[in-house]
C-alpha cells in the first residue's frame, strides 16, 4: 500500500509526540516523582513507534521502541533518574533529525550508535494520591458496595482520612461518595485502570497537586498541532458546529431561491440578512478553528532554557502561566522566533546567576498580553541612551530629551546591539528589531519596562482574534495602499504654507518638533503631482526617528485579515503581506522601512 | 495522451502540460504590489488567496508589452504563482508516441525540451528553472 | 423917522439959509477976497442949496417913480409885485402913498383871485356836468343799444331756439333710424352667433375625428417602441450568451486542467470538457450571428421609430391647426354675442334717447316762449330809454353854454397876473 498519502499526517503527528515528549521532560526532570508524566512520555514514544513501523521507518521505530523500554522502566519505577532525562533528550532530539531527513525525502540516518549508552532506573518512592470516588445514581446498596471499592484500594497501597470512615459505611445509609488518601507505589493511571472494571463508579477523581499540570498536558495532547506542517486538530464539538450552520446556510439557500422565484423582494432581504449571519458565525467558528494555545509556541522554551543554562551555568527557572490561552495560529508562527529570542536575552543577558523567567500569558477582551519578565540585571536608561549616542544612532539633542520609557526602546534600533543576529531555528536574522516589527506587523505592540538591578519586564500585546490589524487606507499615483495603524503615529493634512524647507529638505513642524517630509511618490519611482494646495502626511516612526510620509489623500481605515505571500514572494521587500478588501481588491501592506533598506 | 497548453511568448511558441497547471483566469484584476522588481506585475485575488503574478516574457528578456487578459495559474506544495504572458491557445491533445520524441535541449534556459507539433515547434518549460528564477528574482530584489 | 415932505422943504430951506450966513460968516474968514466973498459965499450957499436939493428931490423922485412905475404895472393888470421903496432914513408920504397902493393890489388880488376861483369852479362844474350829461348820453345810448340788442337778441333767441327745435326734431328722427337699424343688427348678430355655433360644431367634430387617428398613431408608435425594447433585450441576452460562451470556454479550460491532473481517473472528464468547449465555441458563433440580426432589426426598428415621429409631428401640426379653427369660430361666436349684446343696448339706449328729445322739444319751446315775452319787455324799456336820452341831451347844452360863460369869465381875468403869493419887490 503506497503509504506517502499519509506522509504529511505522520509527520505532524510525530513532531506533536515529539514536542509533548521535549517539554514533559523537562518538566519531569524537575519533578522526578512525576508518574503521569512517566507515564505520558511512555504513550509517545509508544505512538511514535507505532506509526513509524507502519510507515516503514525503521530507524525511527527502533530508536522510538528504545526509548520505550527505557520510559517502561521508569513507569514501573514511578520515578525517573536526572541523569536519564538528557538521554532522553537525545533521543528525541535524534528522532527530530530522522523526521527532518524524512520530510526531506532522504533516507534515515544510522542510529545505533546512540542506543548503546543508557541509564538505567532506580526504584520508585510512594506516591500519595487523595482520591474522591463517586458511585453511579441508581446503584444498588451503594455502602456495600463501596466497602467492597475500599477493599481493592486497601491492596493498592495505605489507605488514610478515609470519609466517611469503614465504621460509618458499615453502619449502612446511603453513602455515594467517598474520599480519601491512598498512598502507595501506582501510578494513577494504573489505579484507573484497575477501578475502570467497576461499572459502578461514576467518576473518580485524583486532587494531586500534580493534576494542575496533568489536565494542561492533556488539553495539550488533544489539541497541540503543528504549525509547520499545516495540518489542524479540529474539536468534534465545533466540526458539529460547522454540520449545524451547514445545514442552515441549506435552508436558508432555499428561501433564498423561493424569495427570487416569487419576486418577494422582502424575504429576499430577511434571506440575506439571515445568510448575513450565518456567513458571520462560519466566518468566526473557522477563526476559531485556527486557533492555538500559545503552548504551542512556549511549549519548546524550556527545554531550551535548559539547555542554555547547562551550557552557560546559570540556573534559571522559566515559570509559564496562562499558557492555555489561544491566539490565531498565524500569530503563533509569527511570534515563535521572538518569544525565543525574548527568552534567550532574559537568560543570556538578563540574569546573572540565578533567577526566574516567567512567561505570563493574559488575556483581555479584545487582546493577549504575554509578558516576558526576569529578575535580572535589568537596563539602565542612561546607558542605553550613552550608547545609542556613541553608534550614532540618535543625535545629542535627542538624546537629551529623550524620556526613560523611549530610552528603554532604544534597544530596538536597527544596529543597536551586533550580538545575536542569527537565530539558530530559523536562519534569519533575530535582534530586538525584528522583534518588534514582527510584533508592529501583526498589529500588536511592544512595551518594555527596566531599571538597574530591578529586573526587565517586555510587554507583547497581541490581537486576540486572527491577524486582523486595523490598517489605514491611502491613496498613491492611483494605487491602493495600506498600513498598520499601530504604525501610525498621526495623519495630518498640511496647507502648503505648513511646508518648510531647510536646505534642501521639505520639513514641517509637529508639536514643536521639526520633521522631514518624505515623497511616497518618490520613494515607490513615480513621478510627483505639480504643487498640490495640502499635503496629506502620515506621521510615522523610521529608523527610530518621527518622519512625515506624504502620500495622495487617505481613504479611510478598515479591518483587514493579512496575508503574506507565498514563498519565494515573502522575501520581496516593501510589504509585510496583503489583505482582501471587501470588494475583492487586493491591498498590500505598506513596509517603507524595508523599501528604503533596500534603496541604501 | 498528453495534454499541453500552449501559449506565445515573445513570438515564440511555448508549452506547458496541464498537469503542471493549477488552472487558468481570465480577466482578474491584477492589483498593485509595492517595491515589486520589474518582472512581477502585482497580485491577483484567486479564491481569496493573494497570488503574485509573474511577467513571463520579461523573465525570457522579451521587451515589456500587453499581456493576456489570461493568465496561467501555478502551484506546487508550498507556493502559487501566477504567469502573465502574450497569448494563450486552447488545449493541444498529443499522442503519448509523439510526446516521446520531445527532444530535450541543454543550450536554451528555461526550455525542458522542443516538441513538433502540426508544422510548429513547442518549446516545453521547465518548472523546476521556472520557479528557481522565480526565487532567484526575489532574493535579488529582497536583498 | 418920519419927516414929511413939507418939513423937508423947512429944512431945506433953514440949511439953505444957514448956508448963506454960514457962508457970510465963514468966507470971510477964510480968507477970500471980498468981493469974492459975496460970491463965494452965494456959490457956497448955491452950491449947498442944489446939493441939498438935488439930494431931497432924488429920492423924492425916485420914490414917485417906482410909484408910478407900480401904478403903471397895476393898470396893466399885473398884480404880482408890490411896490417896494427905497430904504431912507426919513420916510415921508410917498411911503403912504406906496403902502396904500399895495393895499389897493392886495384888494385887487384878492378880488381876482376870487373871481378866478369861482369862474374854475363854475368851469369845472359845468365842465363836470357837461360830461356827466356826455356819459348819461352815452349810457342811455349804450342801454338803447343793448335793448336793442336784447330786443335783437330775443329775437335771434327766438330764430335759435326755433333751430334748436328743429334741430332736435331731426335728432330725434335719425335716433329713431339708428334704432331700427339695431334692431336689424341684433336680428343678424344672432344669424352670425348661430353660423358660428354651427362651425364650432363641425370643428369639435373634426378634432375628435384627429384624436381617434392619434390614439391610433400613438399605439403603433408604443408598439414599434415596444417591439423596439424586445430587440434591445434580445440583444442583451445574446451579450449574455457570449459572456457566458466565453466563460464556458474557460471553465472548459480549467476543467481540461484539472482532468489532466487526475491522471487516468480524470480521461473521461476530459473527453466531456473537450466537448463543452466545442459546445462553447459554436455558442459563441451563434451568437455573433444573432448579434448581426439584431443590429439589422435594431435599424429597421430605429427607422420605424424615425418615420412614426415625423407621422406624429405632422399630426401634431395638423392638430394645431384645428385648434386654431375651433378658437377662430368661437372667438366668432364671442363677438357674435357680444354684438348682439350691443344691438340690444343701442337698441335700449336709443328708445330711451327719443323720449329725451321730446323732453327737449318742450323744454326749448318753453324757451321761445319766454324769448317773446323778453322781446316785448325790452321794446317797452327801449321807448323809455329813448325819452330818457333826450333830456339828457337837453341838459347838455344847457351846460355848455355855462361853461361858456365861465369861460369868458376867466378870460377876462386872466389879465390879471398873479404871480406868487407873496409878489415880489418892485425895484
Amino acid at each position: 500500500m503506497d503509504m506517502s498519502k499519509y506522509k504529511s499526517m505522520f509527520l505532524s503527528e510525530t513532531e506533536e509526540h515529539l514536542r509533548n515528549m521535549s517539554a514533559l521532560l523537562v518538566a519531569v526532570e524537575n519533578d522526578p516523582a512525576d508518574r503521569d508524566g512517566i507515564d505520558a512520555l511512555f504513550r509517545d514514544a509508544h505512538s511514535i513507534k507505532g506509526m513509524a513501523a507502519s510507515m516503514g521507518y525503521t530507524q525511527m521505530a527502533d530508536l522510538a521502541h528504545h526509548l520505550e523500554d527505557f520510559l517502561a522502566d521508569f513507569r514501573k519505577a514511578g520515578t525517573i533518574d536526572p541523569a536519564a532525562i538528557d538521554h532522553l533528550l537525545q533521543g528525541t532530539d535524534l528522532i527530530e533529525e530522522v523526521l527532518a531527513e524524512i520530510a526531506a525525502d532522504r533516507p534515515e540516518p544510522d542510529v545505533s550508535a546512540f542506543m548503546f549508552a543508557a541509564p538505567q532506573a532506580e526504584d520508585a518512592p510512594q506516591n500519595e494520591h487523595r482520591l474522591r470516588l463517586t458511585l453511579r445514581e441508581n446503584v444498588v446498596a451503594p455502602g456495600a458496595r463501596l466497602l467492597l471499592l475500599m477493599g481493592v484500594f486497601s491492596e493498592m497501597g495505605q489507605i488514610a482520612a478515609q470519609r466517611p470512615s469503614m465504621e460509618e459505611l458499615k453502619a449502612g445509609g446511603a453513602h455515594r461518595k467517598i474520599q480519601f488518601v491512598l498512598t502507595g507505589s501506582l501510578s494513577r493511571a494504573t489505579i484507573e485502570e484497575k477501578v475502570q472494571c467497576y461499572p459502578e463508579v461514576a467518576e473518580l477523581s485524583f486532587s494531586d497537586p500534580g493534576d494542575e499540570r496533568a489536565p494542561e498536558r492533556r488539553k495539550q495532547d488533544r489539541r497541540q498541532n503543528s504549525l509547520a506542517s499545516g495540518t489542524v486538530r479540529v474539536d468534534t464539538v465545533l466540526l458539529d458546529r460547522f454540520i449545524n450552520l451547514t445545514g442552515e446556510l441549506l435552508t436558508t439557500r432555499y428561501a433564498l431561491k423561493t424569495a427570487l422565484k416569487e419576486q418577494d423582494l422582502r424575504e429576499l432581504g430577511e434571506g440575506l440578512g439571515q445568510l448575513e449571519k450565518l456567513v458571520g458565525n462560519l466566518h468566526s467558528q473557522v477563526l476559531k478553528m485556527r486557533m492555538m494555545p500559545v503552548s504551542t509556541v512556549t511549549g519548546r522554551l524550556p527545554r531550551v532554557v535548559r539547555d542554555l543554562c547547562r551550557s552557560n551555568g546559570k540556573e534559571i527557572e522559566l515559570k509559564i502561566s496562562g499558557a492555555g490561552i489561544e491566539l490565531d495560529r498565524s500569530i503563533l508562527e509569527e511570534m515563535s522566533d521572538p518569544l525565543m529570542h525574548l527568552v534567550r536575552n532574559a537568560v543570556d543577558h538578563g540574569i546573572e546567576r540565578s533567577g526566574t523567567v516567567c512567561i505570563d500569558v493574559l488575556r483581555t477582551r479584545s487582546h493577549v498580553q504575554l509578558r516576558i519578565e526576569d529578575d535580572g540585571r535589568g537596563m539602565d536608561p542612561q546607558l542605553l541612551r550613552r550608547r545609542a549616542r556613541e553608534k550614532g544612532l540618535i543625535g545629542e539633542r535627542q538624546a537629551e530629551v529623550m524620556r526613560d520609557a523611549d530610552a528603554l526602546q532604544l534597544i530596538c534600533l536597527p544596529g543597536f546591539s551586533t550580538v545575536d543576529r542569527v537565530s539558530e531555528t530559523s536562519g534569519r536574522g533575530v535582534g530586538m528589531d525584528v522583534v518588534r516589527s514582527a510584533v508592529e506587523n501583526l498589529g500588536g505592540s511592544l512595551l518594555i519596562d527596566a531599571a538597574p538591578q530591578a529586573g526587565t519586564r517586555i510587554t507583547v500585546t497581541l490581537p486576540l482574534s486572527v491577524a486582523i490589524i486595523k490598517i489605514l487606507l491611502f491613496e498613491c499615483a492611483g494605487k491602493l495602499l495600506a498600513m498598520p495603524l499601530s504604525r501610525v503615529i498621526q495623519t495630518q493634512l498640511l496647507s502648503a504654507d505648513k511646508v518648510l524647507r531647510r536646505g534642501k529638505q521639505r520639513v514641517f513642524e509637529l508639536k514643536g518638533e521639526t520633521l522631514p517630509l518624505l515623497s511616497l511618490r518618490k520613494i515607490l519611482g513615480f513621478s510627483s503631482p505639480q504643487g498640490p494646495t495640502s499635503l496629506a502626511v502620515i506621521v510615522m516612526e523610521l529608523f527610530g526617528r518621527r518622519v512625515g510620509l506624504v502620500v495622495d489623500h487617505f481613504c479611510g481605515h478598515q479591518d483587514v485579515f493579512v496575508k503574506k505571500l507565498p514563498p519565494p514572494f515573502d522575501r520581496l521587500r516593501g510589504t509585510g503581506g496583503g489583505a482582501v478588501l471587501g470588494d475583492g481588491r487586493v491591498v498590500f501592506i505598506l513596509d517603507v522601512q524595508s523599501l528604503l533598506e533596500q534603496q541604501r | 495522451m498528453i495534454q499541453i497548453l500552449p501559449f506565445t511568448m515573445g513570438g515564440g511558441l511555448y508549452g506547458l502540460s496541464l498537469t503542471d497547471i493549477q488552472e487558468v483566469v481570465d480577466d482578474a484584476p491584477i492589483h498593485y504590489l509595492p517595491g515589486a522588481p520589474v518582472g512581477i506585475l502585482g497580485a491577483i485575488n484567486l479564491h481569496g488567496r493573494i497570488l503574485p503574478v509573474v511577467d513571463l516574457p520579461a523573465q525570457f528578456g522579451h521587451d515589456v508589452g500587453p499581456r493576456a487578459e489570461r493568465m496561467i495559474v501555478l502551484s506546487n506544495a508550498k507556493s502559487a504563482l501566477v504567469l502573465a504572458v502574450d497569448t494563450v491557445r486552447s488545449v493541444l491533445n498529443v499522442e503519448a508516441a509523439l510526446a516521446e520524441v520531445c527532444r530535450p535541449v541543454a543550450d536554451q534556459e528555461g526550455v525542458a525540451g522542443l516538441l513538433d507539433w502540426k508544422g510548429e515547434t513547442i518549446r516545453m518549460l521547465s518548472l523546476e528553472v521556472l520557479w528557481e528564477d522565480i526565487r532567484h528574482l526575489c532574493e535579488m530584489s529582497g536583498g | 423917522m418920519r419927516i414929511e415932505i413939507s418939513q423937508k422943504f423947512i429944512v431945506g430951506f433953514i440949511v439953505v439959509v444957514g448956508s448963506v450966513v454960514l457962508l457970510n460968516n465963514i468966507v470971510p474968514l477964510v480968507g477970500i477976497p471980498d468981493y469974492l466973498q459975496q460970491l463965494v459965499a452965494t456959490l457956497g450957499a448955491l452950491l449947498v442949496g442944489l446939493l441939498f436939493g438935488w439930494f431931497f428931490s432924488k429920492t423924492f423922485t425916485s420914490n414917485i417913480g417906482i410909484i408910478t412905475t407900480g401904478a403903471g404895472r397895476i393898470s396893466n393888470g399885473d398884480l404880482s409885485r408890490k411896490i417896494r421903496l427905497q430904504k431912507r432914513l426919513a420916510i415921508d408920504e410917498t411911503e403912504d402913498l406906496a403902502n396904500s397902493l399895495n393895499l389897493v393890489v392886495d384888494s385887487l388880488r384878492n378880488l381876482v383871485g376870487q373871481i378866478s376861483t369861482s369862474a374854475l369852479r363854475v368851469n369845472e362844474s359845468s365842465q363836470g356836468l357837461s360830461s356827466t350829461a356826455a356819459d348819461m348820453s352815452a349810457i342811455s345810448h349804450q342801454v338803447s343799444g343793448t335793448i336793442e340788442q336784447i330786443s335783437k337778441g330775443a329775437e335771434t333767441q327766438v330764430a335759435m331756439v326755433d333751430k334748436v327745435l328743429r334741430v332736435v326734431k331731426e335728432m330725434a328722427m335719425s335716433i329713431e333710424l339708428v334704432a331700427s337699424s339695431a334692431q336689424k343688427l341684433t336680428v343678424s348678430a344672432a344669424e352670425t352667433t348661430d353660423t358660428a355655433r354651427q362651425g364650432e360644431a363641425m370643428a369639435g367634430a373634426a378634432i375628435v375625428n384627429m384624436k381617434e387617428v392619434l390614439e391610433q398613431v400613438d399605439t403603433n408608435s408604443t408598439q414599434i417602441v415596444a417591439f423596439s425594447e424586445h430587440v434591445q433585450k434580445i440583444g442583451s441576452i445574446v451579450d449574455i450568451i457570449t459572456h457566458i460562451a466565453q466563460k464556458t470556454n474557460l471553465l472548459a479550460l480549467n476543467a481540461t486542467i484539472e482532468a489532466a491532473r487526475a491522471g487516468e481517473a480524470g480521461h473521461g472528464f476530459a473527453i466531456v470538457a473537450d466537448e463543452i468547449s466545442k459546445l462553447a465555441e459554436s455558442s459563441g458563433a451563434s451568437a455573433s450571428e444573432i448579434t448581426a440580426l439584431i443590429e439589422t432589426t435594431k435599424a429597421e426598428s430605429v427607422r420605424a421609430q424615425q418615420s412614426t415621429t415625423r407621422s406624429l409631428q405632422v399630426i401634431d401640426e395638423g392638430r394645431e391647426s384645428i385648434n386654431i379653427v375651433s378658437d377662430a369660430f368661437q372667438a366668432i361666436l364671442d363677438r357674435a354675442e357680444n354684438s348682439q349684446t350691443k344691438a340690444n343696448s343701442i337698441k335700449e339706449l336709443s328708445e330711451s334717447q327719443i323720449g329725451s328729445a321730446q323732453d327737449i322739444v318742450e323744454a326749448i319751446e318753453e324757451i321761445s316762449r319766454v324769448a317773446e315775452e323778453n322781446a316785448a319787455s325790452s321794446e317797452e324799456v327801449s321807448a323809455v330809454t329813448e325819452e330818457q336820452t333826450f333830456a339828457m341831451e337837453g341838459m347838455t347844452s344847457s351846460s355848455l353854454k355855462l361853461s361858456q360863460l365861465a369861460d369868458e369869465l376867466l378870460e377876462s381875468v386872466s389879465r390879471f397876473q398873479m404871480g406868487s403869493e407873496r409878489g415880489s419887490d418892485v425895484k
